[in-house]
């Protein structure tokens, strides 16, 4: 990791108006608030944001939490587009990121609607493989009971999705 | 994570394969303890339902098809998420798991029932097949479904071999239950001679290609015919010599005889009268003998018009060689014809030896007019092991005057 606190600086403020500091080159993970930079003419060296950068929907303790993510992998290679047929892995979360995702339940939720605001491809992978991770391999009703989903199928429109399934597949 | 659900979380802690090991340093790797404290940590997701639908699909573009299925039938709202996920990117678009396909309204239009292979076409271009492979005591079953740019899956299982055509009947049956009334058109080459509880509704199917096996089969298949809906096409194909003949009382079944193209590409025995009953208005067969009555009566009706006004061409091979002076005689007798030299391409018209060089040369040639009108003509050739009638010189009219537009019909 190089050190990214002597590079310029970018305010930030979250929803509960906490004003928070973020090298430029860390935050640039963000396509949101790089396209918000961008707009507004903010995107040179020379130019300060004197006012912060609102990120409305985020908490700030969960925008201290997207930031350290951020931090620790601004420097890594610009994740490869999805377009290639393979199934996707979700099997391949770092050392770090698991240290990284050791939060409640509540908290990864937050993480993960954070990324998607913010647009931070990366962090969002990680956050929803760790979810699709405690769905994979279980049955329906082991799902609705990890996800506390409530079945609203009549039994008749459930056994037409079983049959639908059953018409393409063996 | 709760403590009843130990094997969930031991998957997931033990899943260091192959594409980790090679592309994540081994330094980044979490340990097993790690990945168990995360998901203990993390301890279910029961915010799911208000996670928001991009959020909820970029979890399901993780999961893999069978997941996808599982998630599904959790609830309605998950089902159409499902659905309209992307399972695959291909060039043009995604590929969703199951697009708007309305599967339970697709019909079923046309079944392959091949040596070792099965197949069904839908209505909407869907098609789901499954390929038997044998080796050794076991046998795979290779599945696949696909429209084209829109769908796509593929699965294998594993059966023995013993259980290879009861599977094969299995699914037979399922796919014809599924048909119902709809199916159009079945391609028949079975291996095995089909079961009796195979569901009997092939009232509209209006296409049957067939490859000969046996008595049992031919039978079998036509009997679930409706007797009074004739068929567009019926084609029976089977590599035999004129000394090993396909009995056609095999076929006569009252569909075959009403049908309105018939092709029997293979050595058959067949009466007259049961060559006079076809009213197909086209008839490719091979026979191991035809006597000339038969074909000057087929002759004659046409110019009485009393065959169906679409007759487009009869196409008669046999092994005993047909004695072309004496028809031909004949038909000069009977009939208003004009006859062409044929071995020296005395014929107006050239596409004529195009359209003739299929058979052979050494025949001779003529063109017989309908008693009622002398522009409407059938091209006749009679080589010794051919009898063709072809219907070929259409009225018209040229720079104002009634004249002859001939068009030589595919056989």
């Amino acid at each position: 990791m190089t050190d990214a606190k002597n590079e310029r600086q970018i305010k930030i403020s979250s929803s509960d108006n906490e004003i928070i500091l973020v090298p430029r080159n860390v935050i640039r993970l963000s396509t949101t608030i790089n396209t918000l930079l961008q707009d507004l003419g903010l995107d040179d060296d020379e130019a300060t944001n004197a006012e912060p950068i609102p990120v409305q929907n985020v908490a700030a303790p969960i925008l201290r939490k997207v930031i350290s993510w951020c931090q620790y992998h601004y420097q890594d290679p610009v994740p490869t587009d999805d377009s290639d047929s393979r199934e996707k892995r979700t099997d391949d979360i770092s050392s770090w990121d698991t240290e990284f995702l050791k939060v409640d339940q509540g908290t990864l939720f937050e993480l993960i609607l954070a990324a998607n605001y913010l647009d931070i491809k990366g962090l969002l992978d990680v956050t929803c493989k760790a979810v699709a991770n405690m769905i994979k391999g279980k049955s329906p009703e082991e799902i609705r009971r990890t996800f506390n989903i409530k079945n609203d199928f009549t039994p008749e429109e459930e056994e037409q999705i079983r049959k639908e399934n059953a018409w393409c597949e063996d | 994570m709760s403590t009843e659900e130990p094997d969930f979380l031991g998957s997931i802690a033990n899943c260091d394969n192959d594409f980790f090991q090679k592309y994540v340093p081994i330094s980044m790797w979490p340990d097993k303890q790690q990945r168990q404290e995360m998901y203990k940590c993390i301890g279910g997701f029961e915010k799911w339902a208000e996670l928001n639908d991009d959020c909820k699909r970029h979890v399901i573009g993780f999961l893999n098809y069978w997941t996808r299925c599982n998630l599904s039938l959790c609830s309605k709202k998950d089902n159409e998420l499902v659905k309209n996920t992307i399972l695959f990117t291909s060039k043009e678009d995604g590929i969703r798991l199951k697009p708007d396909f309305n599967f339970e309204k697709q019909r079923i239009e046309t079944l392959y029932l091949l040596k070792s292979y099965i197949e069904l076409r839908t209505s909407d271009g869907f098609v789901r097949s499954w390929q038997f492979s044998a080796k050794g005591k076991v046998c795979r079953i290779f599945s696949k479904s696909y429209r084209e740019n829109v769908y796509t899956f593929s699965n294998s299982r594993t059966i023995s071999r013993e259980g290879m055509e009861q599977e094969v009947w299995n699914i037979a049956k399922r796919v014809l239950s599924k048909a119902r009334d709809d199916l159009c058109q079945v391609m028949i080459e079975g291996k095995w001679n089909p079961k009796n509880d195979l569901p009997a509704n092939l009232s509209n199917v209006k296409v049957v290609v067939m490859k000969y096996k046996s008595k049992e089969e031919c039978w079998f298949w036509l009997n679930i015919l409706d007797p009074k809906s004739a068929l567009d096409q019926f084609a029976l194909f089977y590599e035999n010599s004129p000394s090993h003949p396909v009995d056609f009382d095999h076929v006569a079944h009252p569909a075959v005889f009403a049908a309105k193209s018939v092709r029997i590409s293979t050595w058959v025995r067949i009466s007259d009268k049961q060559f006079l009953q076809l009213t197909a208005t086209k008839i490719y067969i091979m026979c191991v003998s035809m006597s000339s009555d038969v074909f000057l009566e087929v002759l004659r009706r046409w110019v009485c018009g009393e065959t169906d006004p679409d007759f487009s061409s009869l196409v008669v091979f046999t092994k005993e060689e047909n004695n072309r002076e004496t028809i031909h005689t004949e038909i000069s007798k009977r009939f208003n014809s004009i006859p062409y030299e044929y071995r020296s391409y005395q014929h107006p018209r050239y596409e004529f030896f195009r359209k003739f060089r299929q058979f052979r040369c050494d025949g001779v040639y003529c063109e017989v007019e309908k008693s009622d009108d002398p522009l409407c003509i059938v091209s006749v050739l009679i080589t010794t092991q051919n009898l063709v009638m072809m219907r070929t010189g259409f009225a018209c009219v040229r720079d104002g005057k009634p004249s002859i537009e001939y068009k030589f019909q595919e056989t």
